[in-house]
């Protein structure tokens, strides 16, 4: 089996960001909509990951004002993002094909 | 007017007319263990920090959760400070961390020998004594052998309790039939000042036991940049192979082969 090159979290952000700017905490309600409540992150640890995509260029970030007056830090996919991602999803809907077809297979348990 | 309550846990919630600042032990957390983080990063990285934690209160809030609790449920829902610190600390460069340390390390080492005392003379003088070490010609400014003159270098050594005695050259004119008797002296111990009036115990004869003069040559004041040099010369005669210092109190004497003999 080939092991995925980019972790599922980095590729959900992007997969987000590809729609629209978004700021933290707006990524995190998106994902837990979007998903219908299946990924659920621990808040803290998206920043990490936002971080990173950012040391690799796949993203960059600006501030912009909140409607409350707070500066909020909006992050946008750059074209090398859009590459990772486009390569990255395809290899996981190859993954997530394969396990459809051996879970098939599989006796139902329970 | 700012409204400042104290929460559990050492959170605090400042409410200021437009909304709420949650500042949080969340962050404070997290930035702790990140110390290499330069204050910029930490700046930045706190402000997104908290500007979340902020977010999530005031959505909590729209749905009827009074600021105290919206801030706590906020804060709860970023998980674990630890974790998310290890997770980020991967994303900056321990760079500035080291080049802080070794900065460290320097200046604890610059106040250790500012301790053995003299400061900055000891400094100069500890350098001095390890520069001498390598090579003596560095300091000791003295000229090339006249013309006519045979020269010889050496690297001899005689130690005389905590001091070293060095030859390192010999020039010989042959018209007079003279040696002329170069030398320094340093501490062994490169930490330590060298002894004074050293060269005052030291005494240069030739094969007939006659005594050789200091001219003056090369003396800086010894102490201060850590060695000192002196010139001696003594007659000799065709066909003579040694010159010698002696000295008085260690009774300790070099031998100083004349290789080239007038």
């Amino acid at each position: 089996m080939k092991k995925k090159t980019m972790d599922h979290t980095d590729l959900l952000v992007l997969a987000l960001l590809a729609e629209a700017d978004m700021y933290g905490y707006q990524i995190i309600t998106e994902l837990e909509k979007r998903s219908e409540h299946i990924f659920e992150m621990k808040e803290g640890t998206l920043y990490p990951v936002l971080h990173g995509l950012w040391k690799e260029g796949a993203v960059e970030c600006y501030e912009a004002q909140a409607p409350t007056g707070r500066a909020r830090k909006y992050y946008h996919l750059t074209k090398k993002g859009r590459e990772f991602l486009k390569n990255e999803a395809e290899e996981w809907r190859t993954y997530a094909r394969g396990m459809e077809v051996v879970l098939s297979y599989a006796p139902a348990v329970g | 007017m700012a409204d400042l309550r104290p929460g559990d846990g050492g959170r605090f919630v400042l409410r200021s007319g437009s909304g709420v600042r949650a500042m949080t032990g969340f962050c404070d957390r997290v930035l702790g263990e990140l110390p290499h983080l330069t204050r910029k990063e930490k700046r930045a990285l706190r402000a997104e920090l908290e500007g979340h934690i902020a977010d999530h209160a005031e959505a909590l809030e729209e749905k009827g959760l009074a600021p105290e609790e919206a801030a706590a449920k906020a804060e709860e829902a970023m998980g674990d400070a630890s974790e998310t610190a290890k997770a980020l600390a991967q994303c900056y460069s321990r760079f500035w961390l080291w080049v802080g340390r070794g900065v460290n390390l320097l200046l604890a080492v610059a106040v250790v020998l500012c301790w053995l005392g003299g400061g900055g003379q000891r400094l100069m003088a500890i350098g001095a004594n390890l520069l001498v070490r390598l090579d003596p010609e560095i300091f000791s400014g003295m000229e090339p052998p006249a013309e006519g003159w045979t020269s010889q270098s050496f690297d001899l050594r005689m130690e005389a309790g905590e001091q070293v005695i060095r030859v390192y050259r010999v020039d010989i004119d042959p018209e007079r039939e003279e040696a002329h008797v170069y030398a320094c002296h340093y501490p062994k111990n490169p930490l330590l000042r060298p002894g004074s009036g050293v060269e005052f115990y030291l005494t240069l004869t030739n094969q007939r036991g006659e005594v050789g003069e200091e001219t003056g040559g090369i003396s800086f004041m010894p102490g201060y940049l850590g060695w000192n040099y002196w010139e001696r010369i003594v007659p000799i005669r065709p066909g003579d192979r040694w010159v010698y210092y002696t000295y008085d109190i260690y009774d300790v004497r070099l031998e100083i082969p004349l290789e080239v003999a007038p």
